[in-house]
């Protein structure tokens, strides 16, 4: 407690100097963009990942049979 | 009426990115593709009501979506299905050693609000415009872009701002670069 009270005291008064500001880091609009630029980078490499996924047999197999039935709107059932 | 074959070929293009969007949305493969399975249907036994010309995928991803919120998503509370758990159910995606880099993207998307996932996803992953995802989700332009940027905000939160805390030189440099 003792050594804590001694610095308290050393403490400048600079409480307008939030130190939190750097801890937080998101304040940084450049660091923010950064983040930003990354994680769209990332979602669209996710998404990207799956559009490369083959189609799976079952849906190929429905739209061989549509087309098969050869008719679309109306006539179908 | 006879389909032209164009238009089949048109529909085997899109399923790549409605299944992405599916899976990215609902985030179990094997129910994504059966919502695929029902756009399509509805699509064929529709395709008079598609206006030759305009925009297929943006008509498909608005069958797509009008299924989901009218269907999947009752039988999806039926099931009770809180939503911690769609990270889990993401594991039944399919090709997941490939995919175990995304983990952490795909967690996080699982816990966006839905209509802050389906925006993200039509304009951040999927590249549609603001003006057709709002189409596509029958809301006003500006109420996509809100929602797009409070699922970036929300989405840095969740995965950005501890890579944002452990800066290294790189981070740096890029803030450096996109500063200029």
């Amino acid at each position: 407690m003792l050594p804590d009270d001694e610095d308290d005291q050393r403490m400048p008064r600079t409480d307008c100097v939030v130190v939190p500001l750097r801890a937080r880091g998101s304040t940084s609009p450049a660091l923010d963009r950064a983040a930003q630029g990354r994680i769209g980078e990332q979602l669209r490499a996710m998404y990207g990942a799956l559009t490369e996924a083959p189609i799976p047999e079952r849906l190929l197999a429905l739209l061989d049979r549509l087309e098969a039935s050869g008719t679309g709107a109306g006539d179908d059932r | 009426m006879t389909v032209e074959p164009a238009i089949r070929d048109a529909l085997l293009a899109a399923v790549p990115s409605l299944r992405a969007f599916a899976i990215s949305l609902i985030g179990d493969a094997h129910r994504a593709d059966d919502l695929v399975q029902d756009t399509i249907m509805r699509a064929w036994a529709n395709l008079d009501r598609f206006e030759r010309g305009t925009n297929l995928n943006a008509w498909l991803f608005t069958i797509l979506r009008n299924l989901f919120h009218s269907e999947y998503r009752k039988r999806r509370r039926e099931v009770e299905d809180p939503e911690g758990s769609y990270a889990g159910r993401l594991r039944t995606m399919p090709e997941q050693g490939a995919h175990l880099d995304f983990e952490d993207m795909r967690k996080a998307l699982g816990k966006l609000p839905l209509d802050q996932r389906e925006a993200l996803l039509l304009v951040g992953a999927e590249g549609l415009s603001y003006e057709d995802a709002a189409e596509i989700c029958g809301v006003a332009v500006g109420t996509i872009k809100s929602r797009v940027n409070r699922a970036r905000t929300r989405l840095a939160q969740l995965l950005g701002l501890k890579d944002v805390e452990d800066f290294g030189p790189d981070r740096v440099t890029k803030a450096a670069l996109l500063n200029d």
